[in-house]
């Protein structure tokens, strides 16, 4: 069941009206019942593994509560992280791995990989569910008891595809909470007006987007010069607003429940480094590798070079975390190493622009370093996006032909309604990086004016919304009669 | 609890506007079928405008069905007014469902069943679903006849077809827009007039020397309701076949245990392809393609059904605007007059 399909919308409608109809005590319960519900829509097979990291994460918090050694402790949590990280590295690599073998061993893997499936969202809900099996060995709260509630926590369904990564003392406790169902006037319209927005950015913007990126990058020998450009900057867009607006819409329907979810990006775009840019882009994640990767590795502490290899050992855990293949780890460890040359450079920096009395964090200095780091990420999306690490460095070289651009297979019109959609968002981001809250404003207007903007947009994404099966004259052209 | 209920009435309201609105742009954004030969919608807009009960007879079917009874012809041959919903390779679940929506606003005593579809596996190719769906006024048989025609995956895509035509709102022009209240209608009671040229020969499919064959547990099942829902609706069914102007030994296998299941039920067969020397159909002239007749073919077949039902005892229907058919009828012949005399 997607998350933009029409039965989705039905589903997340009839589970919140039954949420709400129920007392209090069963809503937490209705919430479990339509996380399970919505789990095995994908397929009975992938919920074992699902229980399996639940069950584990439960019992092994509440195993090392009741240990007294620390020893013991760290034993039960080693076996328990092994257990459920392992399990995302074997379905997830031993695939791409067995493909490599084959290069330099001849052997049949058939049998093998067809035992081996990818479950739903477990590239998600491990880390949830690791993250909070940490926090208990680090005894930042208390093991949770009630298993209903925490299986409500690991299979919440709003996020359980593609985040935000939410933390135990966040999530858990909302569903359990009464206080934010009071306002279900509030909970319902800003919950659909989040996920109108978010549905505006992935339909109309992201997906229209698409439709260059995948031709160019899927035959990317037969494209050079400024067309390859504009298909990594168009990809630098579509994953923006591809995967925020997919957040938008998982958080707008937690909004349904009265549950807040974090926000995951912070106009990321706007970043002046590349570390700023990771403290604004997919922040659920970042946070996660950051409080249960880096700061067990040492963090900041142990001086300069070991600094500077924790963040390369992140990156590229984020970098596998990401995707199979090679790729992958090169982009992760671009983004370490951008960040290694950045914190370098850093001092320098500061001392020419004192010496200069110029302040980096406004006017020209601002914008160009948000420019430099913009290129630096449009780079690294050339090489995230791309067929492999031969194919990225081939379109890189071929940026330089100088070719003149094409629109492939947009028309001027899918171009202009990019245009102007990012002219939309743009505007929304700025009023939010100076700290408005546009959904704040717009309900301080009056009635017309909001219902107004509502209808645009929606008129906009049932119009212009890049979905559906696509109309095409001649498959309608009468040949069989 | 006065807040509350305000609250509740502006989410109301605001949903009623996002639904006029989508309404609306599915509407516009709509492909319509209103230009041309087989303007299925224009046709459809004639039926919904017909005054309740004045049909005497329905014809449901594939192109077999809409090339060959010109219900213009059979008025003017016998005075009994009919109708033809019919779309290209209309599979049989959608003619139960329009013989449905016909009984919803007419009482014809007879409801003329094509048979070309009942020996074929019902299709779910998109174009031929969308021609025999998007016509449908909404309502729940149509809701049905998605659920019964449709693929589950693909439903949502018929219930809302902006899903499949919101794409199209760069191309569509103003006449376009004009359609919202039904005002393009097709006066030819849904016969589809085609001029061809083609010239070949009459070919009768042999009965006799074919094995018996079983219809498919799945198209009898569907055949059986449609036979159970004319029942219930005191109408007779008759099942027409053809012509289809075709020798081989599989069609003449279907066509034989159509025949025997019209037998088993005691349902009258118009066997067309049997009678085309009969009612003189001239293989130079009476043609549009090898499989299907032209305006002057279908009216010598419309001739006949018009005497069928004569000797059925019907009469001329007074219940009818006659002026108006017959404004309809004069038209029609305006129009087809150098293949009318041919």
């Amino acid at each position: 069941m997607s998350i933009l399909s029409i039965y989705f919308l039905l589903f997340l409608l009839l589970s919140s009206l039954i949420f709400y109809a129920l007392p209090n005590k069963l809503k937490p319960l209705s919430i479990l019942a339509a996380n399970i519900y919505f789990y095995i829509q994908f397929g009975l097979k992938h919920l074992p593994f699902l229980l399996f990291s639940i069950v584990s994460t439960f019992a092994g918090a509440l195993l090392i509560e009741r240990l007294e050694k620390k020893s013991a402790k760290k034993a039960v949590l080693a076996s328990v992280l092994f257990l459920n990280i392992g399990l995302l590295f074997y379905v997830k690599f031993t695939p791409y791995l067995l493909n490599l073998a084959q290069k330099v061993v001849t052997f049949d893997s058939s049998n093998i990989l067809k035992t081996i499936i990818v479950p739903v969202g477990i590239a998600f809900y491990t880390l949830q569910l690791c993250g909070y099996i940490v926090d208990v060995y680090r005894e930042k709260y208390v093991a949770e008891r009630n298993f209903l509630k925490f299986a409500a926590f690991g299979t919440f369904f709003p996020l359980i595809l593609q985040g935000p990564i939410s933390r135990y003392d966040q999530l858990a406790d909302q569903i359990y909470s009464k206080a934010k169902r009071e306002n279900i006037y509030r909970n319902y319209t800003y919950g659909a007006q989040l996920m109108l927005w978010g549905f505006f950015k992935k339909l109309v913007v992201a997906d229209r987007a698409a439709i260059l990126v995948n031709e160019v990058f899927g035959n990317y020998t037969s494209y050079s010069g400024l067309t390859v450009a504009l298909a990594v900057l168009f990809y630098t867009i579509q994953i923006y607003m591809d995967f925020s607006g997919c957040v938008d819409i998982c958080r707008g329907a937690a909004q349904l429940f009265g549950i807040n979810v974090i926000e995951n990006f912070k106009q990321p775009y706007f970043a002046s480094s590349t570390q700023d840019f990771w403290r604004r882009w997919h922040i659920a994640l970042s946070s996660w590798f950051r409080d249960y990767l880096y700061i067990p590795l040492g963090g900041n502490r142990m001086g300069a070079f070991r600094k500077y290899l924790n963040i390369l050992i992140v990156f590229f855990a984020s970098g596998l975390w990401h995707g199979v293949g090679f790729h992958y780890i090169v982009w992760g460890l671009m983004q370490g190493l951008f960040q290694i040359v950045g914190a370098i450079t850093l001092p320098l920096k500061k001392k020419i622009c004192d010496k200069l009395m110029l302040d980096r964090t406004k006017g020209f200095l601002l914008l160009w370093q948000q420019l430099i780091t913009f290129c630096l990420i449009n780079l690294s999306w050339l090489v995230f996006r791309a067929n492999g690490t031969t194919a990225a460095i081939a379109m890189f070289k071929s940026i330089f032909t100088l070719q003149p651009v094409s629109l492939v297979n947009l028309t001027y019109l899918d171009l202009i309604i990019i245009c102007v959609s990012l002219l939309i968002v743009f505007f929304v981001s700025y009023y939010k990086e100076k700290g408005f809250s546009v959904r704040d404003e717009l309900s301080k207007q009056v009635l017309p004016v909001r219902w107004s903007v509502f209808l645009i947009l929606f008129a906009a994404v049932v119009l212009l919304g890049v979905y559906g099966p696509g109309y095409s004259d001649s498959s309608f052209i009468y040949m069989n009669f | 609890m006065k807040e509350r209920f305000s609250k509740a009435l502006k989410i109301v309201a605001f949903i009623l506007c996002a639904a006029i609105l989508f309404s609306f742009i599915s509407n516009v954004c709509e492909r319509k079928t209103f230009d041309g030969p087989w303007n299925y919608m224009a046709k459809l807009n004639e039926f919904y405008s017909l005054e309740d009960d004045t049909l005497d007879y329905v014809g449901v079917g594939s192109s077999h069905m809409y090339c060959t009874l010109n219900p213009l012809e059979v008025w003017n041959n016998s005075g009994a007014a009919g109708f033809v919903l019919a779309t290209q390779q209309q599979p049989l679940t959608a003619s139960y469902h329009y013989i449905k929506e016909t009984f919803k606003t007419q009482s014809p005593k007879y409801v003329i069943l094509e048979g070309y579809m009942i020996c074929v596996e019902e299709t779910t190719d998109s174009a031929v679903l969308y021609d025999a769906i998007d016509p449908l006024r909404p309502s729940f048989n149509k809701f049905q006849m998605i659920n019964n025609l449709v693929p589950y995956e693909r439903r949502p895509d018929y219930y809302f077809n902006i899903l499949k035509y919101h794409t199209r709102w760069s191309s569509i022009s103003l006449d376009q827009v004009n359609n919202i209240l039904g005002e393009h209608i097709d006066t030819y009671k849904g016969f589809v007039a085609l001029q061809g040229d083609f010239k070949g020969e009459n070919l009768i499919p042999d009965y006799e020397s074919t094995q018996d064959i079983q219809l498919s547990q799945y198209n009898l099942n569907i055949l059986n309701k449609i036979y159970e829902l004319t029942q219930a609706h005191n109408a007779e069914l008759i099942l027409m076949l053809g012509p289809y102007n075709a020798q081989s030994p599989d069609l003449a296998q279907k066509i034989k245990a159509e025949i025997n299941w019209a037998k088993e039920k005691k349902v009258a067969v118009l066997d067309y392809s049997e009678l085309l020397n009969t009612i003189e159909i001239n293989p130079e002239c009476d043609y549009y393609d090898p499989g299907h007749l032209d305006v002057s073919g279908a009216a010598k077949v419309s001739a006949h059904f018009a005497e069928y039902l004569l000797d059925k005892g019907v009469t001329a229907n007074t219940s009818i605007n006659t002026e108006k058919w017959q404004a309809d009828y004069d038209s029609y012949v305006e129009n087809f007059s150098s293949e009318l005399n041919k």
